[in-house]
């Protein structure tokens, strides 16, 4: 699934307290591929990601979906698209402490619909991948940061999506639990050919993906092989 | 996400917080509580009238008097001319009918039937074998009612000098039971038309439960209130009635209106169904029941707030969940029914928790007043809930949850996913 992005722009609040978070950003992303979004907080990269995963809508400029526009897709088609086509992993991770490690994960599917017993057996299988599923009875709440990052990409993996957007994703975690998220993103870009899309300030993670793109007050600065 | 999904989801959420949820759900269940049990009143009241003021699905059967006329001593107007043919009465002075009136009546197209009203008044009765006489206000004509019997058969059209004995009659009678009365002989003591004591033979053929509307009411046919009445007033006093009762061939509910005018046309009359008098009675009934509805529904008008007020905080709590859910894609509408499906549950169990209990209390409600002030009102159960009354209640409720959580349903599905996630 390629991603593009055509002079982008983004603008936040009105009048005298306009924000540009975007001034015009242009790129392609190929499948298969794994970026990394750097800049430092405030240079207009979690913006970016949220514009090119469809959580956001762009104000002016063209992101498109293997060439096709996405702000001519309808509302419906736009949540099935971040549903089936994306999955995130975020820097707060975002489980429902009180409910399983397998509920959560078969969140993705629960929204999408799926029957109640491809649910279990495919956040199962999601589960066995990030090494988690003697935990899939415990409750959330109870594991530890690195657990919950693993069970964050079980979930993100549930939906069997193309492309991975990760928001700082060993943003809460100590260096060794860190290691463990990042190889495991890494394993599923490559055994698998998920497009990884991660934000992070973090140098170290950037280094390890096959292009970096430097934004800077809102504009892409370079772009690094 | 599909509907099992989200109710099932809903209801989880619903026992996140026990505290929160139990009390907005004992808000509802005062309301409901209040509706189901002032329902029960109302139905078992209709249900009471119903047995005693006889078959209301009686259609086709009408009470005619002639029409009242008060305008004649209104204050403006002044005297009229007589007009012989012409009968006019006034509050004070009510006019008969007569057998002119009968044979008008009975020559409207589709008549079956008319019979006469008669009144009479009676001074005694007194059984066969013995010579203990018992007062006796007045005696009812027979009329289509279906009334409440312990013993024995209605009266029939055909019957002569039958006698329909009232309950509180048996004992002083020397009854034991009410089918020890059937077929049994009484006499009945009245004044003739020259002050002399006369007496009537007639034959018990049932026994009528006690009611509420009247005290000891005895119901004769017309043949033997025809001869009464001959002795009582002569020729002239037995030709005039106060109403006429008219069957109809066909008596079926929709046509009621229709024969309805068609009587009132014949000439100057007043026209009564006999639902139409039932409904009386119960509109009063109905009057006083929605009367105590009314307090039940401002009790749910102010739960309604506390559902309102419960999922606003649960919306707030729950920010980032929901902006969770919609970035991995949940549509709006899932939202929003997951919301508002969450405030009907809050209403579907309040109303079931208070239909269980209004059950209960029926239940023990009716068993003291059957020994109490019921006593006397065997076939009167006090509160009675019927399925229609469950499943409306239900029904209400659950609207009034919906609609009170229109609300925070819309602010939940308004959520601005990446606002929802950023919110720390």
């Amino acid at each position: 699934m390629t991603l593009k992005a055509q002079l982008v722009t983004k603008v936040y609040g009105k009048k005298s307290n306009v924000f540009t978070a975007l001034k015009g950003v242009s790129f392609e992303i190929q499948d298969g591929e794994s970026v990394a979004i750097i800049g430092k907080s405030g240079s207009g990269k979690s913006t970016l990601m949220h514009v090119l995963a469809a959580l956001d809508h762009a104000d002016s400029g063209v992101v498109s979906l293997n060439g096709q526009d996405i702000s001519k897709f309808s509302p419906t088609k736009l949540d099935t698209l971040r549903n089936q086509q994306f999955g995130f992993i975020f820097q707060q991770f975002f489980l429902n402490g009180r409910e399983s490690v397998l509920e959560n994960v078969m969140l993705p599917l629960k929204i999408s619909g799926t029957p109640a017993r491809e649910r279990k057996e495919r956040a199962l299988y999601a589960l066995e991948q990030v090494d988690l599923s003697d935990k899939a009875k415990n409750k959330a709440a109870n594991l530890s940061g690195g657990q919950k990052q693993r069970v964050c990409i079980a979930r993100a993996l549930v939906t069997k999506p193309s492309i991975i957007f990760a928001d700082e994703p060993t943003g809460n975690l100590d260096s060794e639990n860190g290691k463990l998220v990042i190889n495991l993103l890494f394993d599923l870009n490559k055994a698998k050919g998920i497009t990884l899309i991660i934000v992070t300030h973090d140098i170290e993670l950037a280094r390890l993906c096959y292009r970096r793109l430097y934004m800077k007050d809102g504009k892409l600065a370079e772009i690094k092989r | 996400m599909k509907a099992f999904d989200i109710v099932r989801t809903a209801n989880r959420n619903l026992l996140r917080s026990k505290l929160r949820t139990s009390l907005t759900i004992s808000a509802i269940f005062i309301g409901a509580f209040t509706l189901t049990l002032t329902n029960a009143l109302g139905d078992g009241a209709q249900d009471y009238l119903n047995r005693q003021l006889g078959n209301v699905s009686a259609p086709g059967v009408f009470y005619v008097v002639p029409k009242l006329n008060d305008n004649l001593f209104a204050s403006n107007a002044e005297p009229k001319e007589y007009d012989p043919a012409k009968k006019e009465g006034n509050s004070f002075q009510t006019p008969s009918m007569t057998n002119d009136d009968l044979n008008i009546l009975k020559k409207v197209e589709g008549v079956e039937l008319v019979r006469p009203y008669r009144t009479v008044s009676t001074e005694y009765i007194r059984k066969g074998d013995q010579l203990n006489k018992l007062s006796l206000s007045a005696i009812n004509p027979y009329t289509s009612l279906n009334l409440d019997l312990a013993a024995g058969r209605l009266l029939k059209t055909e019957d002569k000098n039958a006698v329909i004995l009232p309950e509180n009659y048996l004992k002083p009678l020397g009854f034991a039971k009410p089918a020890d009365a059937v077929n049994a002989s009484i006499y009945l003591g009245y004044r003739s038309a020259v002050g002399k004591i006369e007496e009537y033979k007639a034959t018990v053929v049932g026994v009528m439960k006690k009611n509420l509307v009247t005290e000891g009411e005895f119901h004769v046919d017309d043949y033997m209130l025809q001869k009464i009445a001959q002795q009582q007033g002569g020729g002239r006093a037995a030709d005039q009635f106060a109403a006429a009762i008219v069957t109809f061939k066909d008596t079926v509910p929709e046509k009621e209106n229709e024969q309805k005018q068609r009587l009132g046309s014949a000439g100057s009359y007043s026209v009564l169904s006999l639902k139409e008098q039932v409904a009386t009675i119960n509109n009063v009934v109905s009057a006083i029941t929605t009367g105590l509805s009314l307090v039940g529904l401002i009790a749910l008008f102010a739960a309604s707030f506390g559902i309102i007020n419960t999922l606003l905080m649960s919306v707030y709590e729950r920010t980032k969940e929901i902006g969770l859910m919609k970035a991995l894609g949940m549509h709006r509408s899932s939202v929003f029914l997951l919301f508002a499906v969450e405030a009907m549950l809050v209403g579907f169990w309040g109303s079931i928790v208070a239909i269980a209990a209004a059950y209960g209390t029926s239940q023990f409600v009716n068993d003291w007043a059957a020994t109490s002030f019921l006593k006397d009102f065997e076939s009167f159960t006090l509160l009675i809930i019927t399925p229609t009354n469950v499943l409306s209640v239900i029904g209400l409720i659950m609207a009034i949850a919906f609609l009170a959580g229109t609300l925070p349903a819309i602010k939940a599905s308004r959520l601005n996913p990446i606002d929802a996630l950023r919110s720390e």
